[in-house]
């Protein structure tokens, strides 16, 4: 395992990245674990110990649902979808992010001359 | 409700939880199988990776939010299991707390019923008292000051009045006793009852709807004697009129008087009185003159003998109604005393105020005597709970201690502090309610038996045992609290449990040094017991030596073998001119019983504040106005004197030369001697009495000693004794008799009775007692508090020996093996005695040395319900730190005796 280039995800940000993989279609915790390490081309591993609290909370929130079926594997696995709500805040906290990261972005390039 | 779901499917979810992060797992120790790595390999690294599974599962649980109910319902299972893992422990926590809340509960409960209870009728709230109705009788005097008593026509003024307030009642400040019987003769059994005698408005203004039939209005009390009606309450109509349905329309005869029964009240009203006795009926006070059978009081510019009471209105403010009221009542003086009017006397009308003051939980004697002993008492109940509670920390903290290494597993497989802190406080609350629900059960005993000794034994009464809603929650406030004040203390310690040294160590250095500041709780927890304790003995101590000084006081007769027997002649029909014909039939034929050494008869009886006072002018020269020239009446007849034991110190008493013709005598007490006839001799001088029903001038024929009336530590006043004989019309009637005995009086109540009745049998005997028996009567508040609080200061120690036994225990329990070591080293039985004794007297003289100007502080609170005693008294608190000495020294004993007691061997094997 590379631990060199992993880094700690700032509060909240685990959600997002929980949910935006969820979008693409059901998915079980270990599937959403790899899936964030490998989009994130091995940059991201997420931790046991925060990946589940994380879907559970998310779930208690009813932004998830759950439902248990058949993996890949063939064992029985819980997997999580969005739910309707779940899709709406996915969608603000998105644009919230994008926004987030463009004004971070120009105030840490130092260009902020060019906002006004 | 899905969190409620959740719950009951908690086992489900935990399932569940457990496949998920399984299934992870696995998923991952395949997917290193797969790039090569040993299955047995792959496992381990998994594993590592994974960190603690439970501390994930327990966070798992925690963002699901439900688990704090979860865990709830979890910690009260263990905690119920921890209870009944050590029952001794918890048999004592409960009971302490079911003494400790039970005695709170119990004085609260008196202090609700009587100190806090609003009348049973509608809206309270807005009900006002003219005067806080402490004056009740009738009176003649106006002075400048605070009015709480009225005579009727000051009423009439301003009834029909309703600029100020919305309704104005009246009615009597006293009851009376009536003989009543059935229907409308004369004949057949004539039975006592209580009435009361109340103004028309009186129902409506209280806004009580009759139960049957109607209550009294305002056309009832129209018209002077008018309205021979009446209304009964509902206990009265159950029990004396066998809840006939068909009462309304029946005829009881009231003192020789036909009255209708209009109305039944609701069961729950009992008049505006919260006292020991409450109203059988209420009359319309213009019927005073038949129910009471003496003139009318309510002629213009009468007597004061009114209370008053009113409903606010909602816009008119209790300050504007009060000076409305006295400003009317100022009107009402000043018109009475007709034309001229001397300017000192106009002043002292304008001094004259009526405080109008919340009317809502009714007038009460029986609450202005037992406000502040109930106030001490309940301070005293709390003080109890708290050393009960200390009890139960220190019995807590003992089994926190011993459950280190379960808070210690605990912590590591993943558990929070709080939640430590939690489960304990939660088996604290669990302790807490079984004893307070066994505490409810003591009160409602103790309740019953406070009554009892406040009410004399009343058959029926407005006081009732039963806690209500106020009450319960009260008792639930005190569990939570002292759940909170005893778990506080072990929750923290238990959740500070270090980590790393405890579950590796033994059980031996695990109680030595890491854990030795925690000791120091226990300790301190015992000192304040100590101290606490000592304060409570010293305030019993001097509580029950003032009960002992009143008891023992000279009250100026000897108050032993006499019988007071109440009669009255009116209601056998005597009119005053037959009356000196009966005395002396009813004194003759009394003195010759057998056992009998002599009887006399008296208008009030002894060791009663007589209701009877009057201004008075000696020598026939009228006083000046400013001096304050009144005294205490009583009419006695012969042997009066003799037969009360009051010592005739000059003269002679009452003799039967005083006979209604003769000149009028007077026997005078010591005070009335000396204030009005300073350094002369009273005797040979006259007095004339301002009241008219006692005219013509009274010769004072002798001094006899002062004696008591109303309590055995008041100053003396000016007293004057009346020939009975020669008094005229309703000062004429002489309702106790006094029976001086060679053996124990009440043995002799029957013959007197039959003798009474052999003179005519309609004479009815209203009550009978001995004299000490009224004498107790007196001193019920200072009996009351002395002798409860003796009950709490035992209950006190009691809970502190409990407690330095169950600390001591504990601590030996530790040190067996350290007790092991010394003996096999040689140490002898009495040497670990002594140092496990020294221990506890360490404590014990701490608590003590602290206790000592508790004692002194507590006890200058109370100083105004001492007599004869200092509250300093050093006896007394040598008598307290002795008893609580003795009692602790002997609990630290037992546990000193069982470290001696120890085999060497199997203490160092005890692990």
């Amino acid at each position: 395992m590379t631990t060199e280039n992993r880094f700690d995800l700032p509060q909240g940000t685990l959600d997002l990245l929980i949910m935006r993989i969820v979008a693409l279609g059901p998915i079980h915790g270990y599937a959403i674990a790899q899936r964030i390490q490998q989009m994130s081309r091995e940059a991201l591993q997420v931790q046991q110990g925060s990946l589940y609290p994380a879907l559970h909370r998310l779930e208690y929130k009813k932004l998830l649902s759950s439902n248990w079926q058949p993996s890949e594997t063939g064992r029985e696995a819980k997997f999580y979808e969005l739910t309707v709500k779940g899709r709406a805040h996915l969608k603000t906290e998105t644009e919230n992010w994008k926004r987030l990261t463009e004004v971070v972005g120009l105030i840490l390039k130092g260009t902020l001359e060019g906002l006004s | 409700m899905s969190w409620l779901r959740r719950l009951f499917a908690r086992r489900r979810m935990e399932i569940d939880l457990d496949k998920e992060l399984r299934f992870h797992f696995e998923s991952q120790v395949a997917d290193k199988v797969r790039s090569g790595v040993t299955r047995r390999e792959a496992r381990r690294l998994t594993r590592l990776e994974f960190g603690g599974i439970d501390q994930i599962k327990e966070e798992c649980r925690t963002s699901r939010g439900t688990l704090w109910l979860e865990s709830i319902v979890q910690d009260v299972h263990y905690g119920l299991r921890q209870i009944m893992r050590s029952p001794g422990l918890s048999i004592v926590a409960i009971l302490s707390l079911a003494l400790g809340i039970g005695a709170n509960t119990a004085i609260f409960t008196v202090i609700d019923d009587l100190l806090l209870k609003q009348l049973p009728v509608h809206n309270p709230k807005m009900l006002v008292s003219f005067g806080d109705g402490s004056d009740a009788g009738i009176m003649a005097s106006s002075s400048p000051g605070p009015y709480d008593i009225f005579p009727y026509d000051f009423y009439r003024r301003i009834s029909g009045n309703q600029k100020a307030l919305d309704g104005i009642c009246a009615f009597a400040s006293f009851t009376n006793q009536v003989s009543v019987r059935a229907g409308s003769g004369a004949q057949g059994p004539a039975t006592q009852a209580i009435s009361h005698l109340v103004s028309g408005s009186f129902f409506s203004v209280l806004g009580v709807q009759p139960l049957m039939g109607r209550v009294l209005t305002a056309e009832d009390t129209a018209v002077e004697g008018a309205n021979p009606v009446v209304v009964i309450s509902y206990h009265y109509w159950q029990e004396n009129l066998s809840a006939d349905s068909n009462v309304i329309g029946r005829v009881l005869t009231i003192n020789n008087t036909s009255f209708m029964i209009v109305g039944v009240t609701p069961p729950s009203f009992y008049g505006v009185t919260l006292s020991e006795v409450t109203p059988d009926l209420w009359l319309p006070i213009t019927m005073q003159p038949q129910v009471m059978m003496r003139p009318s009081l309510m002629k213009l510019g009468g007597l004061f003998w009114i209370d008053i009471m009113a409903r606010r209105k909602p816009n008119v403010s209790v300050a504007e109604a009060q000076s409305w009221a006295t400003v009317e009542f100022q009107r009402f003086l000043t018109e009475r005393e007709g034309a001229q009017i001397s300017g000192r006397r106009q002043k002292q009308i304008s001094g004259t105020f009526i405080p109008l003051l919340p009317g809502g939980a009714g007038l009460s004697d029986v609450r202005q005597t037992y406000q502040v002993p109930l106030m001490v008492l309940m301070t005293m109940v709390g003080v109890v709970l708290l050393i009960a509670c200390a009890n139960l920390a220190n019995l807590l903290l003992a089994k926190a201690a011993s459950r280190e290494r379960e808070f210690c597993a605990r912590l590591a497989l993943g558990s929070s502090r709080g939640r430590i802190v939690r489960q304990i406080l939660i088996e604290a609350l669990m302790l807490a309610l079984v004893g307070g629900t066994l505490g409810l059960a003591v009160a409602f005993w103790s309740t019953r038996a406070i009554i009892h000794f406040i009410d004399g034994g009343a058959a029926y009464t407005a006081f009732s045992a039963t806690p209500d809603a106020r009450v319960l929650l009260f008792t639930l406030a005190i569990c939570v609290v002292t759940a909170i004040l005893f778990g506080i203390a072990p929750g923290i310690r238990g959740s500070r449990t270090d980590m790393s040294g405890v579950l590796t160590a033994s059980a031996r250095t695990a109680g030595g040094g890491a854990a030795r500041s925690h000791r120091i709780l226990p300790k301190a927890l015992i000192v304040t017991q100590v101290t606490l304790s000592v304060v409570l003995l010293t305030l019993a101590g001097l509580l029950l030596r003032t009960l002992q000084n009143l008891r023992g006081k000279d009250i100026g007769m000897d108050r032993s073998h006499v019988l007071l027997v109440n009669t009255n002649p009116k209601f056998a029909g005597y009119q005053p001119e037959r009356l000196n014909a009966l005395y002396d039939r009813i004194l003759n034929r009394i003195d010759a019983l057998p056992g009998v050494r002599s009887a006399s008869l008296a208008g009030s009886p002894p060791l009663q504040y007589g209701t009877w006072g009057s201004p008075i002018d000696l020598d026939g020269r009228p006083t000046p106005p400013n001096e304050n020239i009144s005294t205490l009446l009583n009419r006695v007849s012969t042997g009066y004197f003799e037969t009360l034991g009051i010592p005739l110190l000059r003269g002679r008493t009452i003799q039967s030369l005083d006979s209604a013709n003769a000149p009028k005598a007077a026997v005078v007490n010591q005070t009335f001697a000396d204030r009005y006839f300073p350094n002369r001799d009273a005797i040979g001088h006259t007095f004339t009495i301002a009241d008219p029903e006692a005219p013509g001038v009274w010769h004072i024929v002798g001094i006899v000693r002062d004696s008591k009336h109303r309590d055995p530590a008041e100053k003396p006043e000016a007293f004057a004794y009346l020939a009975t004989t020669q008094l005229s019309g309703e000062d004429q009637y002489a309702y106790w008799l006094q029976v001086r005995t060679d053996g124990d009086p009440s043995q002799l109540t029957g013959e007197v009775r039959g003798a009474l009745a052999e003179i005519d049998p309609n004479l009815p005997i209203l009550k009978t007692q001995t004299i000490e028996e009224q004498f107790n009567g007196l001193i019920d508040q200072h009996a009351f508090i002395s002798e409860l609080a003796a009950v709490f200061a035992a209950l006190a120690l009691a809970l502190a020996c409990i407690g330095l036994y169950g600390v001591m225990t504990y601590n030996v329990v530790r040190r067996m093996s350290e007790f092991g070591v010394r003996m096999a080293l040689g140490a002898s039985k009495g040497m670990l005695i002594r140092l496990v004794l020294k221990e506890s007297f360490y404590l014990l003289a701490i608590g003590v040395l602290l206790g000592i100007p508790a004692s002194l502080a507590a006890s200058q609170a109370i100083r105004a319900g001492l007599y004869g005693v200092n509250p300093t008294d050093p006896l007394t608190l040598a008598a307290a730190t002795l008893v609580i000495s003795a009692c602790l020294l002997f609990g630290a004993y037992m546990p000193a005796r069982r470290a001696a007691g120890i085999d060497p061997i199997a203490a160092l094997r005890y692990e």
